[in-house]
């Protein structure tokens, strides 16, 4: 590699420094996690896996996760059922109301999630959606619908549309040419899109805030109105719980689908 | 006039104000090798996608073996399609890929492998027939294209600038054994190309086009020695320019007078001459009819391009590889050359 | 394209309804709410008006919470530029074998909860909390100190929260680069601060500016790292409108104050594409 490409001895305390700052939260609840007190301290003087254990004793924790891989596993699925045909008809059409469409598609990201949940609240209760898991769903597709389409739009993008017609040309109709040619080719945009919008699906605080009942808490909710009322180490075991379980999914995910590609929709790092 | 097998009838196509290709009308006869020839942005990539079906004429019919085919959609054509970028399924194997139209048809399991086998065959890759794409070499991934085209038995076989992604050896192998596989298979096939020399190697008959216009079809040869205009004279090959003014079956430019062609004996006043850099021959100072100074040269192997700078401008000179000296630059020099390889342009 | 295409207007239907039943009528509709009034007694009344939005002029303590809002979301996003432009730029020149390595660990905890991300931070701000426990055992005199619950509290756990998104953004555009480029400006004499000032900089804008208005927007509308770290008193608009909606339950008020957020966030994001990017892409050729 040539001379200036390297960083220098100030770049490598820079970063050091950067990455201390970016781990240090996450490592401090791991530490909690393991304390054997009964209030938030470090395990040096006494580490026990008791908070650990606590867990299992908290039904609505352990309620609240299933409810979040539920809400998770539902919203992300049918979310790429909306997202593909859509992608399909913003790639491969040019049709009135185009613009209009890729921009609404997209727009959830500007939009603050307060404000999402202010009005989802308002509109659902006037159906008795409103605490309701579809309501919870339907707000969730929202949110997590234009990370979607960002990754199967980006693999389409990569897809020569030439491909396709030369399926066409051999004989194969729409259908055949969708189900033997596109959907296979943009799998791995799809299989990224998908577990991009179950992460941020299972993270998702705000606008599950309002639209929560003690039925259907998401986890981070649950979190949320616990450290309001009172932060014991049981907040930290979960919340490590929690980043052991994205570390996992991120080192296995990483070996296929680097992780600037799956956050950028980035075709190549 | 040759029997239509493929008729391109005033066929035109236009994108809200943009027309991309007006009024072409060509006539292919079975089994011919036609060649589309233009610049970028002509109209032929537009015209190829009319026959295949992927655009809709704006204007015109075309007919294929006397049936129209504006209702039939393009799985429905029977058209074999070989793009630039060969479009493979990156998904499949090589035989897989050339599979997949006869899969498409229906063809039994047993019919199809022997089908796919001897297609492979005839492009030569039966050792790669479980290569994926990605790990094989362009002219490979070339031939499977072909194979994949082939292998449905196609009507008309339809090649979108084949060659133009492979290196300059490759892409002369390739023309050779393309064409020996169109005489073989005797397959109607329309190729589109902006490089004239592939045209020319492999077509029965070149259609050039510019801004959507077919300019001239003709036999290659009859197209480059009797050009329609300036324009497929330049664009299938250098040709140099002489302004000249003519009476009586001579010419005149520069100061020098010197004889006109029979077949240009009828021409008088101003006229634009055009003649091929190989029909200039460089003489001694005061043997040729126009005398210049050797500007620059250049060793293309088989041949030196000479650049003389004369009364009448630039004139471009290859002349053989003899083996012998070149002659040097800034030498005074005359140009000489036979009446007959003189021809006349139309006024512009 | 050929007749006979599948529609687009079929593709499109099924995102549209989605859309349109869970975020277009659902906004339109807190426009309408914001319009109305409210009595604790009677709920909410059939009367359109803008009062509300009267209201919160005159209110000081919206003032205040929408200054704040913005005071916050500026430094978080000045910070974020500052620390993480350079970062994408370090990690981009590491190694092949650390880069990767590095990259996940900076932009990796994206992918947890900020709920659980905050609360780290809780453990380390607290007046018992590590940050404060080591300052009294270094012997710092005043210790320890008042973090949680103030602006530097927030401030400091939005950072966290936002810059792998600048991290991310720059990188995206790096990866765009042609390699060659650094190289070109070594040989015509450039050292490692100029190679970055001069060459690449001007080249990752738009990853910058991007990335700036992202974090800009997020920080100004984030719930979550401000109620957790601000507390109750440090009031930001969207711990405001949370308020009205599930403490308060004025509604209307509630919807004002969204409205007003929204509104206040698409103008930004206006007014920066329309004089800030797009200058800075011209320079760049447009794009």
């Amino acid at each position: 590699m040539n001379r200036r490409d390297r960083n220098g001895a100030l770049a490598l305390v820079f970063h050091l420094f950067f990455a201390a700052f970016i781990l240090a939260p996450l490592v401090v609840v791991v530490l909690v996690s393991f304390t054997d007190k009964g209030y938030l301290a470090m395990p040096f003087d006494g580490a026990s896996f008791r908070w650990w254990a606590a867990i299992a004793d908290n039904p609505q924790f352990v309620e609240s996760l299933w409810v979040s891989l539920g809400l998770g596993l539902t919203s992300a699925t049918l979310s790429a059922a909306i997202a593909v045909p859509a992608a399909l008809a913003i790639a491969r059409h040019r049709f009135r109301g185009r613009d209009v469409l890729a921009a609404m598609l997209v727009s959830p990201l500007m939009i603050p999630h307060v404000v999402l949940g202010v009005a989802l609240l308002r509109f659902f209760s006037g159906f008795g959606l409103a605490g309701s898991f579809p309501g919870l769903v339907a707000a969730h597709l929202v949110v997590i619908t234009p990370y979607m389409l960002r990754l199967v739009s980006a693999g389409l993008m990569g897809l020569d549309p030439r491909v396709e017609r030369a399926a066409e040309s051999l004989g194969a109709d729409r259908l055949t040419v969708f189900r033997r040619i596109t959907l296979p080719l943009i799998l791995p945009g799809l299989a990224g899109g998908w577990i991009l919008a179950f992460i941020t699906s299972f993270d998702e605080l705000t606008v599950s805030l309002f639209l929560a009942s003690p039925s259907y808490t998401p986890i981070p909710v649950r979190l949320f109105t616990h450290i309001d009322q009172m932060t014991d180490p049981l907040v930290a075991s979960v919340s490590a719980a929690l980043i052991a379980g994205t570390t996992v999914l991120l080192l296995v995910l990483d070996r296929f689908y680097p992780i600037d590609r799956l956050l950028t929709g980035e075709s190549r790092a | 006039m040759r029997p239509g097998y493929l008729v391109l009838d005033g066929v035109a196509k236009r994108y809200g104000p943009i027309t991309a290709v007006q009024g072409v009308s060509i006539e292919v006869a079975r089994g011919e090798f036609l060649g589309l020839l233009g610049p970028s942005g002509c109209g032929k990539t537009t015209t190829l996608q009319m026959i295949a079906g992927f655009e809709t004429p704006s204007e015109g019919r075309i007919v294929l073996d006397g049936q129209d085919l504006a209702d039939t959609p393009p799985a429905r054509r029977g058209i074999g399609l070989v793009f630039q970028s060969y479009a493979l399924f990156p998904h499949m194997t090589a035989a897989e890929n050339v599979a997949f139209g006869l899969e498409m048809r229906r063809v039994p399991r047993a019919e199809r492998a022997r089908r796919v086998a001897e297609a492979l065959d005839l492009v030569h890759l039966s050792h790669l027939a479980d290569r994926f794409p990605r790990n094989m070499s362009g002219g490979q991934q070339q031939r499977v294209a072909l194979a994949r085209a082939l292998v449905i038995e196609p009507q008309l076989l339809l090649l979108d600038e084949p060659l133009s992604n492979l290196d300059a050896k490759l892409r002369e192998e390739m023309q050779v054994e393309l064409r020996e596989l169109q005489r073989r298979v005797g397959v109607t096939t329309i190729l589109v190309t902006h490089d004239q020399q592939e045209a020319m190697a492999l077509c029965d008959r070149v259609a050039v086009m510019q801004a959507g216009r077919v300019m001239q079809v003709d036999e290659p040869w009859r197209a480059y020695e009797v050009p329609a205009d300036g324009f497929v004279a330049d664009f299938l090959g250098r040709s140099n320019r002489l302004p000249a003014r003519a009476a009586n079956g001579m010419a005149e430019a520069a100061g020098r007078r010197f004889a006109l062609p029979p077949e240009l004996a009828g021409a008088r006043g101003e006229v634009m001459l055009t003649i091929r850099p190989e029909r200039l021959r460089i003489e001694p100072e005061d043997a040729g009819a126009l005398p210049g100074r050797v500007h620059s040269r250049v060793f293309l192997g088989a041949s030196w391009l000479y650049r003389v700078d004369t009364a009448l401008g630039p004139m471009m000179v290859t002349a053989q590889n003899t083996g012998a000296p070149p002659v040097e630059e800034g030498a005074r020099v005359s140009l000489a050359w036979d009446p007959h390889s003189l021809r006349q342009l139309e006024a512009a | 394209m050929s007749a006979g295409r599948t529609s687009p207007a079929l593709l499109a239907a099924p995102s549209g309804v989605v859309y349109l039943v869970a975020l277009v009528v659902p906004l339109a509709s807190v426009l309408v709410l914001s319009l109305q009034g409210f009595e604790f007694s009677r709920g909410i009344l059939p009367r359109y008006d803008l009062a509300n939005y009267a209201d919160l002029f005159t209110d000081p303590l919206f003032e205040e919470a929408l200054a704040r809002t913005f005071r916050i979301a500026l430094v978080t996003t000045v910070i974020c530029l500052a620390i993480g432009v350079p970062e994408a730029w370090i990690i981009r020149r590491m190694s092949p074998r650390w880069r990767g390595l590095m990259l996940l660990l900076v932009v990796g905890p994206l992918l947890v909860s900020v709920v659980v991300r905050t609360f780290g931070w809780m453990v380390l701000l607290g007046t018992n909390g590590l940050i404060n426990g080591a300052l009294v055992a270094l012997g710092v005199p005043d210790a320890p100190f008042r973090m949680m619950f103030t602006e530097f509290a927030v401030v400091l756990g939005l950072v966290h929260v936002m810059v792998p998104l600048v991290v991310l953004a720059v990188w995206a555009s790096l990866g765009r680069l042609d390699p060659s480029l650094s190289l070109a400006a070594e040989s015509l004499g450039a050292g490692r601060l100029t190679i970055f000032r001069r060459v690449i900089l001007p080249n990752i804008m738009p990853g910058v500016l991007g990335g700036a208005l992202m974090v800009f927007c997020l920080s100004a509308s984030a719930f979550a790292t401000p109620a957790m770290l601000g507390g109750r008193r440090l009031k930001v608009v969207s711990s405001m409108a949370y308020n009205e909606f599930l403490n308060t339950l004025n509604w209307p008020l509630g919807a004002a104050i969204a409205t007003l957020l929204l509104a206040a966030i698409l103008a930004a994001t206006l007014l920066w594409t329309r004089f800030v990017e797009r200058r800075a892409l011209r320079r760049l050729g447009g794009a």
